[in-house]
């Protein structure tokens, strides 16, 4: 059942990471990213993946949940991994020269490494990102914290809280709309309608009288709530207060210092220890 | 006979996931055929689980459904036609209307069956009949209609697949006293004509009195009373427990005979407990 | 001598139970019988009714040439007191969802003036400041629940209507876990609204307006879409909310059950008011009610049936323990 998917994906606690604000991490998932690109040698690709392993430990999501994750990419990562094993050329003789049905097959030890140090960084970027960011901070104050972080933007006319507000709504409605939407198609197979059999052509037109109904009761709702909304004494950010404030603690000042000292770490690794274990 | 029986059936939600939830722990229930069957419980009672059981919308982990007899499971791949014959009117079915004339939405679950266009408009107009929509009506937009309305044009679109069984959740929710009155004359004149089993699925007592000539009380997934309307009213004290209660006219009848006049405790309707008082008082008709 | 004093006891602790019992509901007794009287006082006090209709009319269409006006509401003179609950009884389409928003500044009056506490409302003069301290002071509940709750957290959605005003960040933190503590629903602050009932959501919309701190609040069809257990839990904290905050309540309904409820029943027919008064009094008009298409309480309907038939009950007492006394006399005056 549609109802079964959960949303959003974040796990409830009390860890370092659930703590900090979500704007210093907004801001931390950013310098992750930018550090984890930077990493070209071997020790800062061992450092990558220590430091991954580090945050997935600090943030005390069980690691089954992460590798979970990974899932849905792996068959991605696996298809590129074997193009860079199979296309890479290396200057030294390959590991591996067969000829089989005419095609001349060599694989060299560049390859392999290409395909490992790729597979490290888009696991490290995967991991570390959804520790960071999705599965440690509530939808809600992730909205927040983007909303407070680009607030400045708002001098250049750049509507940042209209597009935190119709986040908020989203969030707020999709499970409401994917509970209708499983309402209706059962009423809609009570009189016959079938979403399982025939070509694309044939789906595609039985899924109208799902369709329709959804999007007349979005309507509906869109426009009730605006009538809400406005008896609530809505009108935009017009002298709006916020109940929460958003403060930065000691929490995200030692992990802003941890990231500094792994950004530090990639960058030193890069240029002093480049040859340790260059292949 | 039975209509429709359901023996011993189990039913988890979200199995095998930390949401687990076990709604129906082997309960048995049936519906007699050719009546109005009530069918009561709270929110959480695990009715609507029950009701989406006896048209094969969920399949029970355990148990059996049996329609006039026959296990519906029996043939998985034939499941479509058991919905043919049992329809199902979910509560607030007006939202499912999306055709752009209420006469095409109507048809919409006969054209389903296969039916040819003659006996789709028969069906259409006698349905249409039965709820009292206007057949001026039928060439309109269903989304120009008021609530009340569009309710009838939903009840219609089920009515004609003409199953044997026809289940209602909640028909009446969110109307008003007529329209309410409308939609229970439907289905009065629907089943008086057709004589086909009709299953009112309701969590109001005094819809159910009104308009039910058996009854199946259900609470946490088990069933607490069955059989003729009276004899489960006259069980109010359970009823109370289960916060479902007794129509106001039951628990007054009650209050007299604390008082010490022997009226019937099976009484659930204004006409049956006037006719009561007036013979206890001595007053000839 | 074991034996003797045991059968002593029994009756002794019965019978203290009892008088426990009946002191407990003496106390009751006497503390409704106190802020019924002190309700009265207040309503003594405060004499300048705090919504007033004059000659109002409202007609839907006729923006565009040629359009028909669909007149809805036709010249209602309605006073609602403050500290009031009333309750506006009509079938769907009566014109009573439009006097909700016409109250609540949504619609303006084609016809007619409105004064809210006094002062009259037009829209030309109004600053947007004014338009929105009305309503504040008039917040309103809606019929479905799903639809008003902005916010993914119970607490943040209650925070919305202060925010929205501007208020103190600790002043909101305040007024939330009050008014979630008022609705009895602090501990599902945490919760997302859609982990909750109907009833329960519909408290959250509640909360969220008395956090807003309002004077009056409008209920349009708060219960039309929820469970008899959801109808109790609202229609409980709806009286609470009158009762103990002394909000003035309009309470718009089809339900008679809950319109008994109400100190003051006003019933709309086709755009008019054609009854107004005690829930006793309002009910007891049987014949008028059916024809306009509502209920009355099924034991109301019996007396009024008996006393059509000539049996001498009054039908106009709304309790059913009264009825049931007055019968219970007839019976046995007649076996003896």
């Amino acid at each position: 059942m549609l109802k079964d998917i959960t949303l959003g994906q974040f796990f409830p606690g009390n860890s370092l990471l659930h703590r900090a604000d979500p704007r210093m991490k907004i801001i931390l998932s950013f310098m992750y990213i930018v550090f984890v690109f930077m990493a070209n040698s071997t020790v800062s690709y061992v450092l990558t993946a220590v430091f991954t392993v580090f945050l997935v430990i600090i943030s005390t999501i069980k690691p089954i949940i992460v590798l979970k994750a990974l899932k849905p990419v792996v068959f991605i990562m696996l298809f590129t991994a074997f193009f860079n094993v199979f296309w890479t050329k290396g200057d030294a003789a390959p590991l591996v020269d067969v000829s089989f049905l005419g095609l001349n097959i060599r694989v060299y030890s560049e390859g392999i490494w290409f395909a490992l140090k790729m597979v490290v960084r888009l696991v490290c970027i995967l991991t570390g990102s959804c520790v960071l960011l999705t599965y440690t901070t509530s939808p809600i104050s992730l909205t927040d914290g983007l909303e407070r972080l680009l607030a400045p933007l708002k001098v250049i006319k750049l509507p940042v809280h209209e597009f935190s507000m119709m986040i908020t709504i989203a969030l707020r409605f999709i499970p409401t709309l994917i509970e209708e939407t499983d309402k209706i198609m059962n009423a809609q197979k009570a009189r016959g309608a079938d979403f399982s059999s025939g070509g694309l052509v044939k789906r595609a037109k039985a899924l109208l009288p799902v369709l329709i109904p959804l999007f007349a009761s979005s309507f509906r709702r869109a426009g009730e709530l605006a009538t809400a909304m406005e008896c609530r004494c809505y009108r935009g950010d017009n002298g709006r207060t916020r109940m929460t404030k958003l403060k930065y603690t000691g929490v995200d000042a030692v992990l802003l210092l941890i990231m500094a000292a792994f950004g530090a770490g990639v960058i030193l690794s890069n240029i002093y220890l480049k040859s340790v274990l260059a292949i | 006979m039975n209509a429709l029986e359901l023996k011993n059936i189990e039913y988890t939600y979200s199995r095998n996931t930390p949401f687990e939830n076990k709604v129906l722990d082997g309960i048995s229930v049936s519906f007699e055929a050719g009546k109005v069957n009530g069918l009561i419980g709270h929110t959480g009672s695990g009715k609507s689980t029950l009701v989406q059981m006896m048209n094969g919308l969920l399949k029970p982990d355990a148990g059996e459904v049996l329609l006039f007899g026959k296990n519906i499971w029996e043939d998985p791949k034939k499941i479509n036609d058991i919905r043919f014959r049992v329809g199902l009117v979910f509560q607030y079915p007006e939202y499912q209307l999306f055709e752009e004339t209420c006469e095409k939405d109507i048809a919409f679950g006969p054209k389903n069956m296969g039916l040819d266009d003659g006996e789709i408009k028969r069906r259409v107009e006698t349905s249409a009949d039965f709820v009292g929509l206007d057949r001026d009506l039928l060439q309109k937009s269903p989304f120009e209609l008021s609530g009340g309305q569009k309710r009838r044009v939903a009840l219609a679109g089920i009515m004609a697949m003409e199953p044997d069984v026809l289940i209602l959740d909640e028909p009446a929710a969110g109307l008003d006293p007529i329209g309410r009155t409308e939609i229970f004359g439907g289905i009065r004149r629907y089943q008086r004509t057709k004589g086909n089993t009709v299953i009112i699925v309701s969590h109001s007592m005094e819809d159910v009195a009104e308009y039910c000539d058996t009854l199946s009380v259900l609470r946490k997934g088990e069933l607490l009373l069955s059989g003729e309307c009276g004899s489960v009213f006259a069980h109010e004290k359970e009823l109370t427990e289960t916060g479902l209660g007794v129509p106001q006219i039951t628990g007054f009848m009650r209050l007299l005979r604390e008082g010490g006049m022997p009226v019937r405790d099976d009484i659930y309707t204004i006409d049956a407990a006037y006719r009561e008082i007036m013979k206890m008082l001595g007053y000839k008709n | 001598m074991d034996f003797q004093s045991s059968t002593v006891r029994v009756p002794n602790i019965q019978q203290a139970s009892v008088l426990h019992k009946n002191n407990i509901r003496c106390r009751a007794f006497f503390a409704r019988q106190m802020s019924a009287k002190r309700k009265a006082k207040k309503l003594e006090e405060n004499k300048i009714p705090f919504i007033k209709m004059e000659n109002v009319s409202y007609s839907y269409g006729g923006e565009d040439e040629g359009e028909p006006l669909t007149p809805v509401l036709k010249n209602i003179d309605l006073e609602i007191e403050k500290g009031s609950f009333v309750a506006v009884l009509g079938h769907n389409g009566s014109g009573k969802s439009t006097l909700a928003k016409l109250i609540n500044l949504i619609l303006t009056p084609t016809e007619g003036k409105l004064f809210i506490d006094g002062k009259e409302i037009s829209e030309n003069d109004m600053t947007e400041d004014e338009l929105y301290e009305i309503r504040r002071r008039v917040g309103m509940v809606f019929q479905n629940p799903d639809n008003q709750l902005v916010a993914t957290v119970v607490e943040e959605d209650v925070a919305f209507g202060p925010e929205n005003l501007g208020v103190e960040p600790s002043e909101i933190r305040r007024r939330v876990d009050e008014a979630l503590e008022t609705v009895g629903m602090s501990e599902y602050k945490k919760h997302s609204p859609h982990q909750l009932s109907g009833g329960q959501k519909q408290r959250i919309a509640i909360a969220g307006i008395i956090a807003m701190l309002p004077e009056c609040i409008v209920f349009d069809e708060s219960t039309a879409m929820l469970d008899p257990g959801g109808r109790k839990e609202v229609m409980a904290t709806v009286e609470k909310l009158n009762r103990e905050k002394g909000i003035t309540i309009l309470y718009i309904t089809h339900n008679m059950d809950e319109a008994v409820r109400a100190d003051r029943v006003v019933v709309i027919n086709d755009g008019r008011i054609c009854l107004d008064g005690t829930p006793t009094k309002v009910f007891s008009e049987v014949e008028q009610l059916r024809l306009v298409g509502l209920d009355v309480p099924q034991v109301t309907e019996l007396m009024y049936d008996l006393e059509n038939a000539g049996v001498s009950v009054d039908h106009k007492e709304l309790d059913e323990r009264k009825c049931a006394e007055a019968i219970l006399r007839l019976y046995k005056s007649r076996r003896s």
